[in-house]
């Protein structure tokens, strides 16, 4: 009885961990940080969202699937949330519901203008926002607004052929 | 190959729609009517007072607009108080038969006790005119039709009780006194404008 108890215990571990899902809150200065110590990859995809917003939510399961597409050594994609503290939660379940893997952040709350700039100088604060960095964070091309996914593979595309 | 035209053709597209206006460009589409939430005809240059005209692009639900607006009735009275003229205008085209329509938009003007013109911008004209994006973003006209200040309403989304930095009302008292604004341009997160 005690051996199927604990084969229950691990199995209910098992699926409670796969679906334990942390979202640090991050400045963009901690963002930056973390990604530089986490990834290789010779692009990072910054995709700047948030669950309210409609565009954002229509745009995510591109961006999802283009992490799936690419070679881990060539793209990264990081998911940042610009939801407040009370979305918390809601951030959670959309990327549980999107199977998003790799890190994904939410911004700290308040020094908006500061965060806008940190992540592109150009970037007016409209969302979406996806901006595509190399590895040393320095940005090579970014998007305001909605775009599809034959979009953003394109532009990736062109960048790794770039590198050659 | 086709494929790469077409999204060669988008970004083509992308790059010359209108750019964000700059301090000091002068007021775009003053003659553009605007129905007003009142049934009537307006524009920007019938709205503009003596010291200028403030544009507030918004619409009724982004969640923005909905933490920033409990400021809408004091920025429209400090307008008055300097002479300039104050208007909200609703941009979102795309939803202008929806969550955005006039109906919608008079309600959410009663419901918020608006005391000012709240406008309907069909097929976003005077927001591509502007090069302006999203809500709610803010731009101040002077008397000569010159832009002063560009941006957030103030430093706080969330609470007016916590902003340090109150950057439209500085502007707007110091465009009424003849003062030098000391702030012309700033950043906020925003909701997207639904063109069409």
């Amino acid at each position: 009885m005690k051996k199927y108890i604990n084969i229950i215990l691990v199995i209910t571990q098992i699926s409670c961990s796969s679906y334990d899902f942390n979202v640090d809150t991050v400045t963009a200065d901690q963002l930056f940080k973390n990604i530089k110590k986490n990834t290789s990859s010779e692009y990072i995809l910054i995709n700047v969202w948030s669950t309210w917003c409609l565009p954002c939510v229509e745009e995510f399961p591109y961006i999802v699937n283009l992490e799936k597409q690419y070679d881990a050594k060539d793209l990264d994609v990081v998911f940042l949330s610009t939801d407040w503290d009370e979305n918390a939660l809601e951030v959670n379940q959309f990327l549980k519901e999107q199977n998003v893997i790799g890190q994904h952040y939410r911004k700290k709350e308040g020094d908006d203008e500061n965060f806008i700039n940190s992540i592109s100088q150009s970037w007016s604060g409209v969302l979406p926002f996806t901006g595509i960095y190399d590895k040393n964070l320095n940005l090579k091309a970014y998007w305001e607004g909605k775009r599809d996914e034959i979009f953003f593979k394109f532009k990736i595309d062109s960048l790794l052929l770039k590198k050659g | 190959m086709i494929i790469r035209f077409m999204l060669l053709f988008a970004v083509i597209i992308f790059n010359v729609q209108a750019r964000d206006l700059d301090i000091n460009a002068k007021l775009p589409g003053g003659d553009y009517v605007l129905q007003n939430i009142d049934g009537k005809n307006t524009s920007l240059d019938k709205i503009k007072k003596a010291n200028g005209v403030l544009v507030i692009f918004s619409c009724n639900t982004c969640p923005w607009v909905i933490r920033w607006q409990d400021r809408y009735n004091l920025i429209s009275a400090l307008s008055k108080k300097n002479d300039i003229g104050f208007v909200a205008v609703n941009s979102n085209a795309r939803l202008h038969d929806s969550v955005d329509s006039m109906d919608e938009m008079i309600y959410h003007a009663t419901a918020n006790e608006y005391d000012f013109p709240y406008v309907m911008d069909e097929d976003a004209k005077l927001a591509k005119a502007f090069g302006a994006m999203k809500t709610p973003h803010v731009y101040l006209f002077d008397a000569n039709d010159r832009l002063v200040y560009t941006g957030a309403i103030d430093d706080n989304a969330k609470s007016a009780k916590r902003v340090k930095k109150n950057y439209l009302m500085d502007a707007l008292s110091s465009l009424g006194s003849g003062k030098n604004i000391a702030t012309r341009k700033t950043k906020a997160l925003g909701c997207s404008i639904k063109f069409n």
